[in-house]
């Protein structure tokens, strides 16, 4: 299947651009997503994502179309989704 | 929420157009004169936030926000003045919203939130706008917030791209639902146009607004995201963690 990822603030800032089509087998998950993510980027994108134990960074937040998903949802993903990773961001 | 306040005459006139708004109307201003509302900090965000509810006619603000007016302040942080640089900033905002608003009550606190002083800055408020950049000292606040019972507008921004959310303590995710601990990449300086911040200040007076007055449909439950870059905007359903730290048991 493809799922499109859209990247927030530092997120799209890191991987360079605002989205990207990603292709995942059909029994794929958000953390097999965030691995692809992490392979085709670089060290610092890969860090924002995932943590030192290799897990998805929880203050990260994945959306489905316009809805949260927890990052440990098995069937999150269908063919065509857009995924939004919101980077954490604050006031100032 | 707050005990509504008769308005005087001048009050009357002042919010006149305000009280044409047909769910708003004179009990809404009534509420608002009779609300107070914590702001921290005064910068791009607070700014405006802090002047819109000086307009708007809200009775009291409790401001936060330490240190002095510098040049790289003035880009955005709309309550300072360039004749102001290298005095308090809270002493500008206090003197800036009273030209506009000599009625409104203000207590101006020359520290940042924390977790020494977050108890006490969120109980002399019914409302708590967080415009702080450090999450700190958004924890502070949204833990007391919702031990208190009272509700907070979470607003953020970075680059031109924003976030905003309303929180009803027990009915809706709370920041630490969002963001269970301390982003490890977050950063306290970041690229910002005042404008930018301005929009989402904005924002975020009107959630305060409505939730103070009992009208319209606030960003309870949904998080308000934008990128002014392309002008997209979304509407997002957000969760609260049944396993959060601070709202979990509520
Ligand atoms: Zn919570």
């Amino acid at each position: 299947m493809v799922i499109t990822v859209e990247y927030t603030a530092q997120l799209k800032r890191a991987s360079g651009k605002s989205r990207e089509d990603f292709e995942l087998a059909d029994s794929g998950t958000l953390i097999d997503l965030v691995n692809a993510i992490a392979d085709q980027h670089g060290e610092e994108l890969a860090r924002m994502l995932k943590s030192a134990d290799g897990t998805p960074q929880t203050t990260v937040i994945p959306f489905v179309g316009d809805d949260q998903v927890r990052w440990d949802a098995s069937d999150a993903l269908r063919d065509g989704v857009t995924v939004t990773l919101l980077s954490p961001i604050s006031g100032g | 929420m707050p005990d509504p306040r008769p308005l005087n005459d001048e009050e009357k006139a002042t919010y006149e157009w305000q009280i044409w708004v047909d769910d708003f109307r004179e009990a809404g201003q009534e509420k608002l004169k009779g609300a107070s509302v914590l702001v921290s900090r005064v910068g791009g965000l607070g700014s405006v936030v802090a002047y819109e509810l000086a307009a708007a006619g809200v009775g009291k603000l409790v401001l936060a926000h330490a240190g002095n007016v510098k040049h790289s302040d003035l880009n955005r942080q709309l309550l300072m003045t360039h004749n102001w640089l290298g005095k308090p900033r809270v002493e500008s905002a206090e003197r800036r919203l009273k030209e506009l608003n000599p009625r409104l009550e203000i207590v101006a606190v020359s520290e940042n939130v924390s977790e020494e002083n977050a108890e006490s800055l969120v109980s002399q408020a019914d409302l708590v706008v967080d415009c702080a950049p450090l999450f700190q000292e958004r924890f502070a606040m949204n833990r007391q917030a919702v031990l208190q019972g009272k509700p907070i507008i979470e607003c953020a921004m970075y680059d031109l791209e924003a976030q905003i959310t309303t929180v009803i303590p027990g009915q809706t995710p709370c920041l630490a639902c969002l963001f269970p601990e301390q982003p490890p990449e977050w950063r306290r300086e970041f690229p910002v146009f005042g404008a930018v911040s301005g929009t989402v200040g904005c924002m975020a007076a009107m959630e305060a607004i409505k939730v103070l007055g009992g009208f319209g449909e606030s960003l309870a439950g949904s998080l308000l995201t934008f990128d002014l870059r392309d002008m997209q905007f979304a509407k997002r359903r957000v969760l609260r963690n049944p396993e959060c730290r601070v709202c979990g048991q509520i």
